[in-house]
């Protein structure tokens, strides 16, 4: 996008407008929603007195009419303009509020337009800003077009950046397209146990309110059916479990269309994109500077049809646990060539980095590995009957505990350049991360009173993305950690994030 | 570009953390320390000690009466305590932080031992608190604050409340350069 063309948006947009006028539909349902959740036990009462159920067709009318005005009103009192630096937005009920997020703190621009919104050819536009939890904004309803000239411009009068949207409308590089076939793929390697138990919760929730209704269905089987079912119900285990697992497996598929249905990833000079969905469609896009930690996730199924999940995550102030949860973007179904592709946008060449380190913990890591898988085999020797199942146990056990420790160690490791940052671990699900030294925010060395004895430390090296460790290295390989850490941080110019 | 392998030389030359840098904390948070301590191993003990007596006293239980579960209840808790006296009193001397040039360390621990270090240039904001006990103590906490997690990420308790504040001009000075 040229200068000129940045000018051309800020003038568009210099006026303070409101959003489409179907806006109101999505604060009256939104409203609507928080209201009954809020209210949710009074309402409860509410169906419990009789009195007061017979005004109830009152009070359902009052309560629409409020949320109906509510949402006209919100709707009208909300304002939004861009002036140089910054979008400015203008709301609230009874008292004005008014927000301004300078463009250069804008960390993503996200849209999402639920299937009603397409009909209409209306967009949701959110705006993430580094800032604390709930700062982000919410734009409703804006025509698509609308929507685009408004991220396009923002994207590109962030620090005078004037190349960007230009790149935006030619297209970079494809990193993911799914086709039908790679999205069946996706679909198939999900998380299916995870997905079946999910289904199963949702199956045992539902079947209290519905108790009845399944009570006088169920009554219609002939008492033959019940004796059967009572004195063979080991016969339907099987039937249980493939049942169970044609459930999840569906569910998995089904999921990942909904969700990935037409992904497309593209890499652009200074950012990536993304978009998908089927009913729901998103559009995200993430400045390649604005990305602390790359993270890859793989199972074995992933591995066989060499597809990987991968997340970009971003500087977040949510993030609070070790797992480090940011504001993250998936992308599945990754190829190979797309991650190197990836790597070498977001930080500097590593494929050519000939000299990588390549640092392994410490054999302490395998041998209490080893130690608390035997203790469990050990307590499941002493739990079965039979000096036969004993021994079963005992050599099947061990044999597993041992082969699993020692996997486990192997697929633990890291590498690093001077500048890159990349950890390997897990074993039948892999887990590999990546960042900058110089992103850094903080460092920290573990050790307890064993692991001092035995020269063992761990290392947590913390990214404003979140935190990552390395558990067990050697100690003179985490204290080098630690200082070569601190000198890149410190070396770099720049500040903050 | 220059790989890992060839800055190794250069990383012996980088200032490394050592033992011998490390500022201990004032005695007097020492003093806090063992006090809070020795406050919970009082209130074990009065706690302690009323049961016994309650018990014997109304339902008319001899020592050896007492179930096993509560022995083994006792016997756990009193343990703990004794670890965490143990760590206070060895834990003190290896408390302690160490000011560079370009970031702020802090090390703690006896049991669990850890060493964290922030640099200046990702320094987001400090603070000095100073709670009532802290103040009877004249003693203070420094927190430091950086992006990426809403806690603190260095806190240093315990500290002398003019070192504290010299450590926070020194930030400053560093970050208007």
């Amino acid at each position: 996008m040229s200068m000129q063309k940045i000018e051309d948006f800020k003038r568009v947009f210099a006026e303070p407008r409101r959003q489409h006028f179907l806006g109101v539909v999505r604060y009256f349902t939104k409203n609507l929603v928080t209201l009954v959740r809020s209210f949710f036990p009074i309402l409860a009462g509410f169906a419990l007195s009789d009195e007061i159920r017979s005004y109830s067709y009152t009070i359902a009318l009052v309560v629409f009419g409020l949320v109906i005005v509510s949402a006209f009103v919100e709707y009208w009192r909300f304002h939004f303009y861009v002036d140089e630096r910054a979008i400015i937005i203008k709301k609230g009920l009874f008292e004005r509020e008014r927000i301004a997020i300078p463009f250069d703190r804008i960390q993503a621009l996200h849209l999402e337009q639920a299937a009603w919104q397409r009909l209409f050819g209306l967009t949701g536009l959110k705006i993430d800003t580094a800032g604390t939890n709930g700062s982000e904004v919410d734009l409703q309803a804006l025509k698509l077009n609308e929507a685009n000239l408004l991220r396009d411009g923002i994207m590109a009068a962030r620090s005078g950046v004037s190349s960007t949207a230009d790149e935006v409308t030619t297209g970079g590089q494809l990193l993911v397209s799914l086709n039908p076939k790679e999205l069946f793929k996706v679909g198939l390697t999900q998380n299916h146990l995870r997905n079946g138990f999910i289904a199963l919760g949702a199956v045992v929730a539902l079947f209290q309110p519905l108790e009845s209704l399944i009570g006088t269905w169920l009554s219609f089987f002939p008492d033959w059916v019940w004796s059967l079912f009572y004195w063979g119900w080991f016969l339907f285990i099987p039937l249980g479990v493939f049942l169970f697992i044609i459930l999840s497996f569906l569910i998995s598929v089904l999921g990942a269309v909904f969700k990935f249905y037409n992904l497309k990833a593209e890499l652009h000079e200074k950012e990536i994109g993304l978009k998908a969905g089927l009913l729901q469609r998103f559009e995200y896009r993430i400045p390649l500077k604005k990305v602390q930690i790359l993270e890859w996730r793989s199972n074995i199924l992933r591995r066989l049809l060499h597809i990987e999940t991968l997340r970009l995550l971003q500087a977040s102030a949510q993030e609070q646990n070790e797992s480090g949860k940011g504001l993250a973007m998936s992308v599945p179904g990754m190829s190979s060539r797309a991650s190197s592709q990836i790597i070498d946008a977001v930080f500097s060449p590593w494929s050519k980095v000939k000299a990588k380190e390549v640092i392994r913990p410490s054999g302490y890591l395998k041998h209490r590995i080893l130690l608390l898988r035997a203790l469990g085999v050990v307590a499941l020797m002493v739990a079965v009957d039979g000096w036969l199942a004993t021994l079963l146990v005992m050599m099947f056990g061990m044999a597993w505990a041992i082969w699993s420790s020692n996997m486990v160690y192997q697929n633990t490791w890291l590498s690093a350049s001077s500048e890159v940052c990349m950890i390997h671990s897990g074993w039948l699900r892999k887990k590999r991360s990546m960042f900058s030294f110089y992103q850094l925010q903080r460092v920290v060395i573990h050790q307890n009173v064993v692991m001092k004895k035995r020269g063992v430390a761990h290392i947590t090296l913390a990214t404003a993305a979140g935190n990552r460790s390395i558990r067990y290295l050697n100690e003179q390989d985490a204290f080098r950690l630690y200082n070569w850490s601190l000198y890149q941080v410190e070396r770099s110019a720049h500040k903050g994030m | 570009m220059d790989s890992f392998e060839n800055e190794t030389i250069d990383l012996t030359n980088l200032p490394q953390l050592g033992d011998q840098y490390f500022e201990t904390l004032p005695l007097r948070y020492f003093k806090l320390r063992l006090y809070t301590w020795a406050m919970f191993v009082a209130l074990k003990l009065l706690f302690l000690i009323s049961g016994l007596v309650w018990l014997v006293l109304t339902e008319d239980l001899s020592v050896i009466d007492v179930p096993t579960p509560l022995w083994v209840f006792l016997g756990v808790s009193f343990t703990f305590l004794g670890f965490w006296g143990v760590s206070e009193y060895r834990g003190f001397e290896l408390r302690g932080y160490v000011l560079r040039e370009r970031d702020l360390s802090y090390r703690a621990g006896y049991f669990f031992h850890s060493y964290t270090t922030l640099p200046f240039n990702r320094l987001q904001h400090s603070e000095i608190s100073q709670g009532p006990i802290a103040r009877a103590f004249k003693i203070c906490t420094l927190k430091l604050y950086t992006a990426g997690s809403s806690g603190a990420n260095l806190s240093i308790s315990g500290m002398d409340p003019l070192d504290a504040q010299r450590i926070r001009d020194y930030i400053d000075e560093y970050a208007e350069d």
